[in-house]
């Protein structure tokens, strides 16, 4: 997908799990932007790591808010009040709010994924404006630096080890760190004198890869973003009001607009079928 | 990808049926029964304000000491009020939860409507209460009440506020929602003009009962956020149609579920 | 006109006393020139003038007067500079900056601000020239190491330079690549463009040389032509190979070499220092080789050849146990294990290189004296500055001397002569030798057929998911 379209629909979806507490909402959104980050994807991106991530904060969300905060009607258990911070009433209105935050950081973080596990390096950096275009060839050279730095850094540990190090002491682990920044820092000089030396720096860059914006790149930019002005709109016109679990839990208050708004996210999803393995370019000319 | 799209319609056609039958039942059950929170309070009373179009606000406040003063309960409620001084009489109320949206110096003038203060003592039926709010002392198991009521003859007393704080709330720790005290099915909306009669269909048996219990009490501790005071009331304005936003949210979260799936299941079969 | 003169030419790198370049008189007429010299010598220096990397981008003083086409190098921007004189650097993987082939060729024009239009031209055109047009869509890190130095060539070819320089091309390239390489550059060479190449493998690259230049101590003197030219230089290794050896340097087709160590085996009685029993290893879960049943010997020096990600790094390893084996199992004799991993210099790190040995010596349980692996890498003179400031040889003769110092009883060597010039590849030499004479086992894992061929016991052919002892000959490139 055209990187400034995937930008568009990022904004979009952030700005409307920003402007709701909702856990409604935020589920919604929550799905719709699994939908989209698997659906575009680059092959080979494995995103386990990041749901466990993001499982993991909302659970600590959650158990936070749930042990800290007393308030609520409906106590599930009371702990002795002689207990320092902890102790008081554990109340399901205490779950629920913990749990809406942990959701709001789920869509939160889901909503800007796909920028980085949808798109190559260039495409961002093609996407950016003329006047960044060297900032972007410097940031693009540096990702592509980060797979080299991380094998040295495992060569590094390995021969450390065999000269004796262990890993054991803090004092012990310069032998790893310093070896490891320094080739780092030297790696990333020798990739500047190379872009030197083939022109980098000064005056103005013309561009390869052009960004081709297609039907599907526009429609789906389009539709996120007049999802995100309706559901602002409902928000500061008071069709959707706030929704707070305290002091008694509620059922949240749902509209129909706003659950097709968020429900509208999913549409890169559905334009934007997986192609035929190997193919890395989207939406380029 | 057409392909695509029609099995997640089918899907969502299949699902319809279905969760709108569950959605339906969901939406008819009695919510939970207010219940004061933090059964550390020894003594509970009830607050029930009652603006002119019927809109009702309903909450149980908590308190250690031997009695409250009636406006000590209003602070405690954390709904919005103001009052004018009348020295020997101690304050009026002249606005409620932004009812009415200004007043005059005096608080009252002689045409329009203007808050009434009704007293229920040990769950008898509302008189009007002798004094004001800041003498009007009230006990464990009374109720206060509001209501806005234009100046034509003798105040009606607002709602009634049985089921507004449980009996034994103080002793057994609350449990969760005690749907058989809840009154019969009969929804009451929050913008109904409210009976003239019975005290019965009590804990406003709707998906969005205006009934509420509040936990604030003068003295500190630990409080939800800040920002709830205006949730409470606000809260009690909720808009129509909620059933349709609850039967759209459900439909739209199986739909996108089930694409979900679809998706995981063709990426574990093409790897 | 000509491709390049300097004039009194001397160069000081920021805070060096002693200069790097030293009068260089030098005047570039020729097509290909090869650039020999030990590390250390100023070989790179020199070649960095050519497209004003020195200079503009090192910093530094200098005094004379260089140029490049008719165009001044102390005036003239690099990036001027660049539309007419390529560099190629060592480090494939360094040079490129873009993750896909054909936006990383376009990179320089896009630099020089070239047409669009005219842009997708260039590229096809060097895509072609160098032989990359079927990679055109590929990510770079799926490429091999030839490809990728083919790679950083087309890049280069791009914009249509006059002149290429290159700083050691062929280093990490193992035989294939270097092969396919030097067929690319002879095509680009038929076409126009001159070259000068500072290479250390010169078995392959003297052939083509019309012009030998050679530098030491900045200094440079010119070493004929031709014929002539590869008598001179070859003088060294050939002495190397003394005892055994039958090659015949210079031209192709030269016969192979016969192991020394089939003139005088290891006797059997000799202890087992490593053995693995039926071992599938790979870096992760995914066996590279099955199947493998070796054993090294006390005093045996045993090779590892093969292409690159054949596996010679991932058998090294689990040798040194650093890896668990996936199926099979491993056996060591007690002792230390030394091992050098493909990019030594990135271990160093302490402030002086006898601090560096003296780190490894702390450690191990012999009482030798730093003083003695000085000596023997010939870092004696070097022994109180910072590693890191040396160059590329002398850092790797720190790197070996830090790895090999406390007599171990196992070393474990993955293509140590990297970039070495021949007075390095003879410390290591010398080093293999007293190692295996104390009873130390050893396992090389290396392109350099020199060095095998001058220490070898037995030589074993890693590649296609096997392990299998060569008994033969070691094959040497045409």
């Amino acid at each position: 997908m055209n990187a400034r379209a995937l930008t568009v629909w990022s904004a979009s979806a952030l700005t409307i799990t920003l402007s709701t507490d909702n856990p409604v909402y935020r589920g919604l959104i929550v799905v719709a932007a699994l939908n989209v980050l698997l659906a575009l994807r680059r092959p080979g991106v494995r995103l386990r790591p990041l749901l466990l991530g993001l499982c993991l904060a909302a659970l600590i969300a959650t158990a936070v808010t749930l042990l800290l905060s007393h308030s609520g009607a409906h106590a599930l258990v009371i702990l002795p009040g002689s207990i320092p911070i902890v102790g008081g009433g554990i109340t399901l209105e205490a779950l629920v709010f913990g749990a809406t935050t942990g959701l709001g950081i789920a869509a939160a973080v889901l909503a800007a994924a796909p920028l980085s596990l949808a798109l190559e390096a260039h495409q961002l950096v093609d996407a950016l404006p003329r006047a960044l275009s060297r900032t972007g060839a410097a940031i693009a050279t540096a990702v592509n630096l980060i797979p080299g730095v991380t094998r040295s850094a495992h060569e590094i540990r390995d021969a450390q080890r065999m000269r004796g190090w262990r890993a054991g002491r803090v004092r012990d682990w310069p032998e790893i760190a310093v070896p490891i920044v320094l080739t780092a820092v030297e790696s990333s000089v020798s990739v500047a004198e190379a872009m030197e030396a083939r022109g980098y720096g000064g005056g103005s860059r013309t561009h390869f890869q052009l960004a081709r914006w297609q039907m599907a790149d526009v429609v789906a930019a389009l539709v996120a973003a007049a999802a995100a002005v309706a559901f602002v709109t409902l928000r500061i016109s008071g069709a959707i009001g706030a929704w707070y679990p305290f002091p008694t839990l509620t059922v949240p208050p749902l509209d129909p607009v706003a659950v097709a708004c968020c429900v509208a996210l999913t549409v890169p999803a559905l334009l934007h079928p997986r192609g035929a393995r190997g193919e890395y370019f989207h939406g380029y000319g | 990808m057409k392909a695509h799209l029609a099995r997640t319609a089918l899907l969502t056609l299949v699902s319809l049926p279905a969760l709108s039958v569950i959605a339906t039942t969901v939406s008819r059950d009695a919510p939970f029964l207010p219940v004061c929170a933090s059964a550390a309070w020894t003594h509970h009373v009830a607050l029930i304000v009652e603006h002119g179009d019927g809109a009702v606000i309903r909450l149980c406040i908590g308190f250690d000491s031997s009695s409250i003063s009636g406006e000590d309960i209003l602070r405690a409620s954390g709904v919005e009020f103001a009052t004018v001084n009348y020295g020997s009489l101690g304050d009026a109320v002249c606005q409620i939860d932004n009812e009415p949206s200004t007043y005059p110096p005096g608080c009252f003038s002689s045409s329009s409507p203007y808050w009434v203060l009704f007293a229920s003592r040990g769950g008898s039926a509302w008189s009007a209460a002798d004094h004001g709010i800041s003498s009007e002392q009230f006990s464990n198991g009374d109720a206060e009440g509001f209501r806005y009521d234009a100046q034509s003859g003798s105040p009606s007393p607002p709602v009634s506020a049985a089921g507004t704080c449980p009996v034994n709330v103080a002793t057994s720790a609350p449990a969760t929602a005690t749907p058989g005290a809840a009154a019969p099915s009969t929804a009451r909306p929050v913008r109904s003009p409210p009976p003239a009669t019975t005290p019965a269909a009590p804990a406003g048996a709707t998906a969005t009962a205006s009934a509420q219990a509040a936990v604030l009490s003068p003295s500190p501790t630990a409080t939800p956020l800040a920002g709830s005071t205006q949730s409470v009331a606000s809260a009690a304005r909720y808009s129509g149609g909620v059933n349709a936003g609850l039967i759209a949210a459900i439909v739209a979260a199986a739909a996108l579920l089930a694409l979900l799936v679809v998706q995981l299941v063709r990426s574990r079969r093409s790897t | 006109m000509v491709t390049a003169e300097l004039q009194r030419l001397s160069y000081w790198y920021a805070g060096g006393t002693a200069p790097s370049l030293d009068n260089v008189d030098l005047c570039i007429n020729s097509k290909f020139t090869l650039l020999s010299g030990a590390s250390g010598s100023g070989k790179s220096t020199l070649l960095r003038v050519f497209n004003g990397l020195v200079p503009h981008f090192h910093g530094g003083r200098i005094r004379g007067s260089a140029s490049v086409f008719g165009r001044d190098i102390l005036t003239t921007p690099t990036r001027t500079l660049a539309a007419d004189v390529g560099f190629l650097f060592q480090d494939a993987e360094l040079q490129t900056v873009y993750s896909t082939v054909e936006s990383d060729v376009a990179f320089g024009l896009e630099n020089m601000a070239v047409p669009r239009g005219v842009m997708i031209d260039r590229v096809d055109e060097a895509l072609q020239r160098c032989g990359l047009d079927g990679l055109r869509r590929r990510r770079v890190d799926t490429l091999s190491g030839g490809e990728r130095q083919r790679l950083a060539l087309s890049g280069l070819i791009a914009l249509r330079p006059r002149l290429l320089a290159l700083d050691e091309p062929l280093a990490q390239l193992d035989a294939d690549g270097a092969q396919s390489f030097l067929t690319t550059l002879d095509d680009l060479v038929a076409s126009g463009i001159a070259v000068v190449m500072a290479e250390h493998r010169q078995r392959q690259v003297l052939p083509r040389a019309d012009r030998l230049l050679s530098i030491q101590a900045g200094r440079v003197s010119d070493c004929g032509e031709g014929d002539r030219a590869s008598e001179t230089v070859s003088e060294p290794s050939r002495t190397a190979l003394g005892s055994g050896g039958e090659a015949r340097v210079s031209g192709g087709g030269a016969a192979p070499l016969r192991p020394r160590g089939l003139d005088a085996p290891v006797p059997r009685r000799a202890s087992v220092a490593w053995q693995l029993y039926s071992v599938s290893a790979g870096p992760a879960r995914e066996a590279v080789l099955a199947g493998v049943d070796l054993a090294g010997h006390a005093g045996e020096v045993v090779v590892l050849m093969g292409p690159n990600g054949g596996g010679k790094t991932t058998l090294l390893r689990t040798i040194a146990e650093l890896i668990a084996p996936l199926a099979g199992r491993v056996e060591r004799a007690p002792g230390r294990v030394a091992y050098l991993p493909q990019n030594p210099t990135s271990l160093l790190h302490r402030p002086t290189v006898r601090a560096e040995i003296e780190l490894t010596l702390r450690r191990s349980t012999s009482g030798e004296s730093a003083d003695a692996m000085l000596n023997a890498f010939g870092l004696t003179g070097v022994a109180d500055r910072y590693p890191r400031d040396l160059s590329t040889g002398q850092r790797q003769r720190t790197a070996l001397a830090a790895v090999l110092a406390g007599a171990p009883r196992l070393v474990l060597l993955d293509e140590p002569t990297r970039g070495m010039d021949d007075a390095s590849r003879d410390s290591l030499r010398r080093c293999i030798k007293s190692l295996t004479e104390q009873g130390g086992s050893v396992v090389l894992a290396t392109h350099d057929t020199d060095l095998a061929a001058s220490v070898a016991h037995r030589v074993i052919h890693v590649g296609a998911g096997q392990a299998v002892p060569a008994l033969d000959a070691i094959p040497v490139p045409a």
